[in-house]
């Protein structure tokens, strides 16, 4: 197990250096003459563009610039943000715990909600219940989470206001408030998560739940949570944990939109501002932090997935 | 009834009367097996033989409530003073695996494949006896034993994965035999093995039975197997008996024309050199059952009643069965 995972976590290292050129690579994208655009373009002034030139190291090479930021990125330096002059990665920490909450909580909704309507339908195929679950996450996964974010707000927020339509209260401060500030936006977000996962179990489970070993699991005289419970779900559960692997990377990009709407200081909020500003730093850093979390998330999943399946450790 | 029991012996261990089964499609139920009617006594084997389709596998499921959702089984089967057709879900669990226990065709996607071999052995076993862990490994690590399998408290650990067909095969036997059933239903346990393997299972089923003193419900498609099985046999034929009868009458004359060409298919029956004699055509589906005699399509035998009247499965010498309307008048002779 311990040499899968070593493995797995090689594996990653030419993944990452990909990403990292990608991400460095986003100042060929800035038009012009990059130091005058990201000073402020027409309003930058003179020693503002200078400074900026040298910040960044935009007059040397392009090449040993990557080197030299991939050099810092390795120490987990990215610089320093245009605007606040505060280090890049102090900032992203500081907002990064919102936004893991909100995410965390939007797939916690996802499975609460996603894995047993996934085992009602995929125990019986084609019954009225599944007829139902079908049609409701069909409807859940064409809906978009920020229309489905305004309604809940509209409804909700507005017009009964049960609950606060925007903000952020820690959870320290008030557990009461911390909840009914969040659970907006974890349904906004969850509700995809939560279809997406159950229509993953139904089909998965449908499958094992036909298969021959679940007949000898009957002929055993085994009761039928045991049966789904133990053999069911464990056989119909590496399919499902694909999918919330690729889950946790919507739920990250959703958190943008969500924060936007309820008002809430988070990473997605920081990477939107940074890219209205232009603040090249603190879009290469909080890029660059978002792609190493997915990457880990997914690592997270690869060995789950081993650790459930005893063929993926032998190969 | 196979009535492979003399007059005046205790009741049969299990008897089952006029057993059907339908499908419901999306239209219709169609009717798979149809009035099945059979019998065996405690330690007895019985031999259920048909080609391919005739609807053994779906018999034997039904009797322990196996069958998908879509199944309408009517008729009784009777074990051990029970009625096993409509008895409550919860009560079925406690006759599976612990009184009739079954082995299943395909040994290599019987066991599941996310669980170690002593995790499935040792919970059939807790599941009826119950007790601890511990115990119930030490029970699994016994049967591995007992079904010859090398080094079994080292293979209880491993996974179905590193097991060959033929250990995965001997694996289930242990799983079916962990609580000491009554019964051993075995669906051609053999069949998806290489020839050297059967032979070996085959033995061992036999001698497990002799030790164990259990009944044993043989299905095949192998005459070979039967003989050296069983003590009576039960042919079956779209979803029909077609004959039934204690085993050294029915391979010395046969009753019943498909019974004949079965018997006249065996290699040992056929001279070195000549090629396999197979009844031509093969088993009709359920949607597409002939009129009359099921079989007449492919019989030698066949006149203008017999597609028109559904034959009786009638007694005769006493204690065999034929489905048949010529079988008085016709004497069918088998190659040696
Ligand atoms: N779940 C099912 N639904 C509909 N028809 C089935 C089902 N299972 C088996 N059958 C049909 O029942 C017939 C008998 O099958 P089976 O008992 O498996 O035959 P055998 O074991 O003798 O080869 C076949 O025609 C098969 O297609
Ligand atoms: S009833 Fe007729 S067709 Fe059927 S087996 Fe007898 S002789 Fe053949
Ligand atoms: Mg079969």
């Amino acid at each position: 197990m311990l040499t899968f995972i070593i493995r797995r976590i090689l594996a990653l290292i030419p993944l990452l250096f990909i990403v990292s050129v990608i991400v460095f690579g986003l100042i060929l994208l800035v038009p012009g003459d990059a130091a005058i655009t990201l000073a402020g373009g027409d309003a930058a002034t003179r020693p503002r563009i200078l400074l900026v030139r040298h910040q960044l190291g935009l007059d040397k090479p392009f090449l040993s610039q990557y080197v030299s930021w991939l050099g810092n990125a390795l120490h987990l330096d990215f610089g320093r943000s245009l605007y606040s002059n505060q280090t890049v990665v102090s900032e992203v920490w500081q907002r990064f715990p919102v936004t893991l909450q909100i995410a965390g909580g939007a797939l916690f909704f996802g499975l609460l909600i996603g894995v047993p309507l996934g085992i009602i339908s995929g125990i019986r195929p084609r019954s009225v219940t599944d007829r139902a679950v079908v049609i409701g996450t069909s409807a859940a996964i064409a809906m978009p989470s920020f229309w489905l974010a305004l309604i809940l707000v509209l409804n909700l927020a507005v017009y009964r206001q049960i609950l606060p339509s925007r903000g952020f209260v820690q959870f320290s401060t008030s557990p009461y408030e911390w909840f009914r500030h969040l659970l907006l936006p974890w349904i906004s977000l969850g509700v995809l998560a939560a279809a997406t996962i159950a229509r993953q179990l139904r089909g998965a489970l449908a499958d094992v739940m036909s298969s021959d070993h679940i007949r000898t699991s009957r002929s055993k005289g085994l009761a039928p949570i045991k049966v789904v419970g133990k053999h069911g779900l464990k056989n119909a559960s590496a399919p499902v944990l694909t999918v919330v692997g690729l889950q946790v990377a919507y739920l990250i990009g959703g958190t943008v939109i969500v924060e936007q709407i309820f008002g809430i200081a988070g990473l997605g909020t920081y990477v939107l501002t940074a890219i209205t500003r232009d603040d090249l730093p603190a879009i290469q850093g909080s890029v660059m932090f978002i792609a190493l979390l997915t990457v880990f998330v997914n690592l997270l999943v690869d060995i789950s997935y081993a650790l459930l399946n005893p063929k993926v450790r032998v190969e | 009834m196979t009535d492979v029991t003399p007059p005046g012996d205790p009741a049969p261990l299990l008897s089952v009367t006029d057993l059907s089964v339908g499908f419901k499609g999306h239209t219709e139920t169609v009717t798979v097996v149809d009035h099945v009617s059979f019998s065996l006594r405690a330690g007895e084997t019985l031999g259920i033989v048909g080609e391919s389709g005739s609807g053994k596998t779906v018999s034997s499921l039904a009797l322990l409530g196996l069958l998908p959702a879509s199944a309408r089984v009517t008729g009784s089967a009777k074990f051990d003073g029970r009625e096993l057709v409509g008895m409550p879900p919860r009560k079925l669990r406690d006759v599976r695996g612990n009184d009739i226990s079954v082995i299943f065709q395909e040994p290599m996607t019987s066991l599941d494949p996310a669980f170690t071999v002593g995790n499935q052995l040792s919970e059939a076993y807790r599941n009826h006896r119950g007790g601890s862990r511990r115990k119930a490994l030490d029970r699994a690590a016994e049967m591995l034993r007992l079904v010859g399998i090398p080094e079994p408290q080292r293979r209880l650990g491993e996974y179905p994965h590193s097991f060959s067909g033929g250990m995965r095969q001997r694996v289930m036997i242990a799983m079916a035999l962990i609580c000491s059933p009554k019964l051993l239903i075995a669906d051609e346990p053999t069949t998806a093995l290489d020839v050297t393997i059967q032979s070996q299972i085959l033995e061992l089923l036999k001698s497990l039975q002799a030790e164990l003193g259990m009944a044993m419900i043989f299905v095949t498609h192998d005459l070979g197997v039967v003989a050296s099985v069983c003590d009576a046999v039960s042919v079956m034929y779209a979803g029909q008996v077609i004959e039934e009868s204690p085993i050294d009458e029915f391979f010395s004359h046969p009753l019943h024309p498909y019974s004949a060409g079965l018997l006249d298919s065996m290699p040992q029956s056929v001279a070195k050199g000549e090629r396999l004699r197979m009844i031509a055509g093969t088993v009709p589906p359920p949607s597409r059952f002939p009129v009359g005699c099921r079989f007449h399509p492919r019989c030698k035998y066949v006149v203008e009643a017999c597609t028109t009247t559904p034959p009786e499965l009638d007694s005769v010498e006493g204690d065999r069965k034929v489905r048949c309307i010529r079988h008085a008048e016709l004497t069918l002779e088998v190659a040696k």
